[in-house]
């Protein structure tokens, strides 16, 4: 295939090119390229014009620069559970570029490991040394990549205590849209790395990533309070910080999330509560055992009903619950949405309650699982993947919780990132004139608006001929 | 006579030089004063500037950097000048901070605050003291010159340092666009991270104008020991969790190891360590005269520490054990590029007057964000180099 194009008046064979770098076999299209077309955002699904699979750092570079000179749209992926839609290849256009291949781990050294993209997060622990390990834990964790989590920010059920992946990364060797090479961060003073963690892939690719690992506690307790109703459950969440605990997570489930889970092979013998919340406390054994005791008072206190495990099996069983919570939602259909707004722990209780009263207007169930200690609701919404109606009706009540969520001072997304999913947002989120120093930084890095076009940052709407595309990209203001 | 000019000539053109200097002098500063507060400008170590300005807003901020970059006039920030670090600056227009120096927000329940760049740590800490919190470094200077310089303090073994407790700001290009960036929630994955992309750039890609940090609640105990190198592997990977680590080199040999806990009384009466422990914050020894920052691997600080040293000629050095940094103080920079060589790692001349590169990296992601933020190049002139020396 010959491409004539305005970025470049040179003739490439895209197709061609792309199989001499990473060999033929590394090369998929068609119907075959049609599992790359899509992730864990659901509402849409794409379709590469190809799929690459680089093996390692140079033949990425090589690819990269190749589809830049060529003004070849391309979409940087790792395993593709992305839950904003940021690996959809809209428009048909984009060539995806798979780093699943680079997975290797290359040195552990101290307080640091350094890995290729495409390692599953679960891995980073498996080859910490034993008294060490890796603390941003997403619930996909057991397959997300590396280079997923940086281009997110994703962050899981530690962050409270540990930070989110952008506290995680050290350096990052990115590869720049002209093919040049880069080794950022490490250093105290102009930290190149920190405007690559969360980015999307819209920057530049992630080629290798140097973490922080944490030593392991000496001891992990888990508290669950359930409580009759959800105003005491978000105020117990305050409650336990003024206590002076530091909880390595804090966990939310309400009466809806709690009856999924019980349906679901990820039951865990919840008690029967409006709400529940689940708190891990890990450290030092004796600021662990003062900590379990502060948390139980503050449940008691807020009349709630504490449950502590007895033993490792109880335990892993409440927090595989709140871990399957997710999947748990196949009970009820087989496709649904993950909000991922954020608020202030203050507003949690209110925003509850506004989110009840948008399901009710809407007619649609919502699950509400989520990370209490930062705010960070996980409304979960399902919806019928063979009705049109279904999803649109879905979409617009999760656009309404996004909408009370910012009223509140809260923030579109928290971990799962702006992508296709709240593309629309941006432009409610941020002024005119903040957006265009958005766009400063990223036509800086990326001129042509190759890397990851449509996610994050858009100035006109894809053209896809779907309308749940079209109404994913307009503005929260405008007429559809 | 020189070339047919009398001495009468000579001085008319001098006049007529001078006269249309001071016109081209008073012009801008003019109509700056017009915009801002206008004194007169700073001569000191670590800056040179012709004129200072003292904003009472956000609004005055931006219309000084874009009133600067329109008439491409260089502008330095700063506040307090506790902790210069790099080359000296010459700057036409000093931006100074410290007026917006108030505390605007403290949530005990959200556990974050909110404060204007030039607000004193002092005052900060003061104001969290009162409500049982803290804000976890020994840093003394005001809240913008502690995230523009990423200062590392002892805390950072735990907690982190200013790159990890920013979680968001208002910030000001250096062409005068005020930009909200993060928020106050402990999670952000709304668009570009700007705001930390800022922290540790000293002034040069934009200004803090507004920050939100997150606290903590306050330890009902500190306690802080001493002891003996050997212990350092146990206590930075142990059961104990101490929020600081830290470990002293002298050039003559002697080590000291320090430590501090916090948390329940109750927990901390049960440790069992062979420091030698009291009840308070013990800190390390501040360093004075040249300093140098090593950015080491994390967890082995105290090797890097021995070797920069070594390498360094170094007096003293500090290993913030856990941070990855170690800063030394030295009699002069002149083993700073064969230190590089040697260790392998970014060595930075934090302080002092030294004639070669302060940095020894310059990526090429910096003069994009350079490029993006700052597109006429008034902040901070020479600060960072785009290119090698």
């Amino acid at each position: 295939m010959f491409i004539w194009n305005s970025c470049d008046v040179v003739v490439v064979d895209v197709r061609r090119e792309v199989e001499e770098i990473v060999g033929a076999r590394w090369v998929v299209e068609g119907e075959d390229a049609a599992l790359f077309g899509f992730d864990a955002f659901t509402a849409v699904k794409g379709r590469p014009r190809l799929v690459a699979l680089p093996a390692d750092e140079e033949q990425t570079v090589r690819l990269i620069a190749l589809l830049y000179r060529s003004c070849t749209p391309m979409v940087f992926r790792g395993s593709g559970t992305s839950l904003s839609g940021s690996t959809v290849a809209l428009t048909g256009e984009e060539v995806v570029v798979s780093l699943t291949r680079l997975n290797r781990v290359y040195s552990c050294e101290g307080l640091e490991i350094e890995v290729g993209p495409g390692l599953a997060n679960v891995l980073v622990t498996r080859h910490a040394p034993h008294d060490l390990f890796y603390a941003p834990d997403p619930s996909s964790y057991t397959v997300c990549s590396i280079g997923g989590n940086v281009s997110h920010d994703s962050g899981g059920i530690h962050v409270p205590k540990y930070g989110s992946t952008f506290n995680s990364v050290v350096k990052l060797r990115v590869a720049l849209c002209d093919g040049s090479v880069e080794d950022v961060g490490g250093t105290p003073y102009f930290n190149g790395a920190n405007i690559f963690v969360g980015s999307e892939g819209s920057l530049g690719a992630v080629l290798r990533a140097t973490l922080r690992l944490h030593p392991r506690p000496e001891t992990s307790r888990t508290v669950l309070g359930a409580f009759q109703d959800v105003a005491s459950t978000a105020r117990a969440v305050s409650a336990v910080y003024e206590e002076g605990v530091i909880p390595a997570a804090v966990e939310m489930m309400d009466r809806n999330s709690i009856d999924v889970v019980e349906k679901s092979r990820y039951k865990a013998g919840y008690p029967d509560c409006a709400a529940l919340l689940l708190v891990e406390c890990d450290g030092y054994t004796p600021q662990v055992e003062e900590e379990v005791r502060r948390v139980r008072l503050v449940f008691e206190r807020l009349g709630g009903k504490v449950m502590v495990p007895e033993n490792p099996a109880e335990n892993s069983r409440l927090w595989l619950g709140r871990k399957g919570a997710f999947p748990a939602m196949g009970v009820v259909s087989p496709a649904y949405l993950t909000l991922d707004s954020i608020v202030p722990r203050t507003e949690l209780a209110s925003v509850l309650e506004e989110v009840g009263r948008i399901a009710e207007r809407y007619g649609v169930m919502v699950a509400n699982v989520f990370h209490a200690a930062d705010g960070n609701l996980h409304p979960l919404i399902p919806y019928n993947p063979e009705s049109p109606k279904s999803l649109e009706n879905a979409l617009r009540a999760g656009w309404e919780i996004v909408e009370a969520s910012m009223k509140r001072g809260g923030v579109p997304s928290g971990e799962h990132g702006v992508g296709i999913e709240k593309a629309r947002f941006m432009h409610q989120y941020y002024s005119q004139s903040e957006l265009e120093v958005l766009w400063r930084i990223k036509r800086a890095f990326d001129p042509d608006r190759l890397l990851n076009p449509y996610k994050m940052l858009y100035e006109n709407p894809p053209e896809t001929g779907d309308r749940v595309v079209s109404l994913l990209y307009t503005k929260p203001w405008e007429a559809e | 006579m020189y070339l047919g000019w009398s001495p009468s000539n000579i001085a008319q053109t001098v006049c007529l030089l001078c006269g249309f200097l001071v016109l081209v002098f008073v012009d801008w500063s003019d109509d700056l004063a017009r915009l801002v507060e206008v004194r007169d400008g700073l001569n000191v170590s670590w800056a040179k500037t012709e004129v200072n300005v003292y904003p009472e807003d956000y609004g005055q901020v931006a219309s000084v950097l874009g009133f600067a970059s329109a008439n491409n006039l260089s502008v330095y920030p700063f506040c307090m000048g506790t902790n210069p670090v790099g080359p000296t600056v010459k700057a036409k227009i000093g931006l100074v901070f410290s007026r917006l120096n108030s505390v605007l927000e403290v949530s005990p329940e959200n556990l974050y605050v909110s404060a204007q760049s030039g607000c004193p740590l002092t005052s900060l800490s003061a104001e969290l003291d009162k409500r049982g919190l803290y804000l976890p470094t020994d840093y003394t200077g005001s809240m913008g010159g502690w995230a523009s310089t990423n200062a590392v303090s002892a805390y950072s073994t735990w907690y982190g340092m200013p790159r990890e407790l920013v979680l968001g700001a208002k910030i000001c290009t250096g062409d005068g666009v005020l930009v909200s960036s993060g928020s106050k929630t402990t999670k952000f994955s709304s668009g570009y991270k700007v705001w930390k992309s800022l922290i540790g750039s000293l002034g040069w890609l934009g200004v803090f104008v507004e920050l939100y940090c997150r606290v903590y609640p306050k330890p009902e105990v500190f306690v802080s020991g001493v002891g003996d190198t050997s212990l350092l592997n146990t206590l930075l990977r142990g059961a104990l969790r101490p929020l600081c680590v830290w470990v002293v080199f002298e050039a003559g040999g002697r080590e000291a190891l320090g430590a501090v806990f916090g948390g329940y009384a109750s927990a901390l009466k049960r440790i069992n360590t062979s420091l030698r422990l009291s009840e308070g914050i013990l800190k390390p020894p501040t360093l004075e005269g040249n300093i140098v920052t090593v950015a080491s691997k994390k967890g082995l600080e105290s090797e890097y520490a021995k070797r920069a040293l070594s390498a360094l000629k170094g007096d003293v050095a500090i290993a913030y054990v856990g941070s990855g940094v170690v800063r030394l103080s030295v009699k002069d920079f002149s083993y700073v590029e064969k230190a590089r060589r040697l260790l392998g790692v970014p060595i930075i001349v934090e302080r002092g007057d030294y004639n070669g590169d302060y940095w020894g990296y310059h990526p090429a992601v910096l003069k994009k964000l350079k490029q993006a933020l700052d597109p006429k190049g008034v902040l901070s002139p020479g600060k960072f180099c785009l290119g090698h020396p």
